[in-house]
């Protein structure tokens, strides 16, 4: 990894600030114009690494659409380099200029919708996760004081506690889930397109 | 730069949460912080993982906000979060005033209104009964929707023109050159006819378009039916008609599966849809929405097959993709791009 030339912290909290609340337009517009949604994900965390990369060279001075552009040009790499040569996937990536605009509502969440969203996150957990992350966050109960209230063991607890905390940081960044599964492909994947003419 | 493995996502957001929950567990020590130093310090695809989980983290402790005022011990259910006050606007903050004032002044505002409405209406009137408004065109790169008087709509594609002659006697348009999408109001009384070159297309009321170009002319519809000198055209079929010099034209007609025929008129949301297209003919249809024009320098390329939907007028984009995609390069001379075949063993640049 690189060193950065800013402090980490401020370069964290700049990733954290300017980056990481796009997530949610970042997975959709990778879903829409990825062919396989298994490697979305994967993408999505590359897409990250490189900006945080350059973001530690130079702070970009649009973080959104230098996001973006980095998505685009991480897929056009991939690509390239996997011979799945489809202008037709190219031109998906390329309606990028027409998604950005189009998927910016949660830009600037207020204060407000940012608690919804939590509140929203939250409730969706089982039952059992979320008491457990209720107990740690507003309680502030150990996780060994949780085990003896609930009477379970404490691993029980760490591991509920695990995968409550992972789904509620899905729920809370990405939110796609429901679309990820719901979503019919519009088009397959074509293999090869350059050599087809 | 980190390399990826698919299905690498997953675990270590696992990882990361599992770093976070430790962290603010009461068994943290300064040799675990250590260690998730040295984690973070491994890889940037760990410190991104580990921001992320930590912003949660972060965010969560706004759970507090909701939890104000309850019972130890009590965990509200996901209805009553989700429902809470805070996301139902501040009670009591005096809409009925609100209300009262705009009663209060709408009087006012409606004479104001009443009098600027009808002085526009007679200024309409008197411009339309002298300078009858029945020419319409569109620039490069433009579309445009017109509504007619009998309730008729006609949005027109990039670079064309209409004249429109719609009365009580007969309704009539036009077609001098381009593109033009029809949505004719139903009326048995009063055929509506639109001419373009030596074809004429009569229908009573339903939805094609017409298009106008190098002697050519192709009606497609979408709805209904028509008549294209004299022959009637179903929905999902495309006529065309070439005049050759001197000849009655002779019309071909071809049967489309109708969400096809509905792609043929993409232009009307801004967009051209390709599909196996030899780039020839996709580069002329891009030609037509944009001043700047390409032009193919190599038979090779221009074989070469394209799909997928493109804003008309994203022209470079378009190029960029070409030669991201295909073996293709292209040359800027002025309003001109020219493309040719890459040589092999030249691959472009990174972008």
């Amino acid at each position: 990894m690189l060193e950065p030339s800013c402090p980490a912290d401020q370069l964290d909290d700049w990733f954290v600030r300017e980056i990481l609340v796009h997530e949610q337009a970042l997975l959709r517009f990778l879903l829409r114009v990825w062919p396989d949604r298994a490697e979305v994900d994967d993408l999505c965390q590359e897409t990250y690494v490189r900006v945080y990369e350059s973001a530690a060279r130079e702070r970009p001075t649009q973080p959104r659409g230098f996001l973006f552009a980095a998505a685009r040009h991480l897929m056009i790499d991939k690509i390239r380099r996997g011979r799945i040569v489809s202008i037709e996937v190219m031109g998906n990536i390329d309606s990028l200029n027409v998604l950005v605009d189009e998927l910016s509502p949660e830009h600037r969440a207020s204060a407000g919708q940012d608690l919804r969203r939590l509140a929203q996150a939250f409730a969706s957990l089982p039952a059992n996760c979320r008491d457990i992350i209720w107990m740690m966050k507003v309680e502030e109960v150990t996780q060994s004081d949780i085990a003896r209230r609930m009477g379970v063991p404490r691993k029980t607890v760490e591991k509920r506690a695990l995968r409550g905390f992972r789904m509620l940081q899905e729920a809370y960044f990405g939110a796609v889930e429901a679309e990820m599964n719901q979503r019919p492909r519009e088009w397959t994947r074509a293999q090869g397109g350059a050599d087809r003419g | 730069m980190d390399s990826m493995r698919i299905g690498n996502a997953g675990p270590l957001k696992d990882a990361a949460a599992e770093w976070i929950l430790r962290q603010h567990s009461a068994e943290w020590s300064e040799a675990d912080a250590m260690e998730l130093q040295q984690w973070m310090r491994a890889s940037t695809t760990n410190r991104v993982a580990y921001l992320r989980a930590r912003a949660t983290w972060e965010a969560a402790e706004r759970l507090k906000v909701l939890g104000a005022g309850l019972e130890p011990g009590v965990v509200p259910s996901p209805e009553v979060l989700t429902d809470s006050a805070y996301f139902n606007g501040r009670p009591g903050q005096g809409d009925p005033v609100t209300h009262r004032g705009l009663a209060r002044a709408m009087p006012v505002n409606w004479r104001w209104a009443a009098t600027v409405l009808f002085t526009v209406c007679v200024g309409a009137i008197w411009y339309y009964a002298r300078f009858p408004a029945n020419e319409y065109s569109t620039a490069v790169g433009v579309t445009s929707t017109i509504p007619l008087s009998d309730g008729s709509r006609v949005t027109l594609n990039t670079n064309s023109e209409i004249q429109v002659a719609v009365s009580e006697a007969g309704r009539s348009v036009t077609l001098e050159h381009g593109e033009a999408f029809f949505e004719v109001a139903k009326d048995p009384n009063r055929p509506f006819v639109v001419r373009a070159g030596a074809e004429r297309i009569v229908v009573l009321g339903t939805k094609f378009s017409v298009l106008r170009t190098n002697g050519e002319v192709r009606v497609v519809v979408t709805e209904g039916r028509v008549w294209v000198n004299g022959t009637q055209i179903a929905a999902g079929e495309v006529a065309r008609s070439k005049a050759a010099r001197g000849n009655t034209p002779q019309l071909a007609v071809e049967q489309r599966a109708l969400p096809e025929a509905e792609e043929m008129l993409s232009w009307r949301s801004g967009f051209v849809v390709f599909h196996e297209t030899p780039l020839e003919d996709a580069v002329a249809e891009f030609n037509r929405y944009n001043d700047k024009q390409v032009v193919i320098r190599d038979p090779r390329v221009a074989e070469l097959k394209v799909s997928g939907n493109f804003k008309a007028t994203y022209l470079e984009s378009f190029i960029n993709l070409l030669e991201d995609g295909f073996p293709v390069v292209a040359e800027r001379h002025g309003g001109r791009i020219v493309l040719t075949a890459r040589a092999a063993g030249s691959p472009k640049g990174n972008p």
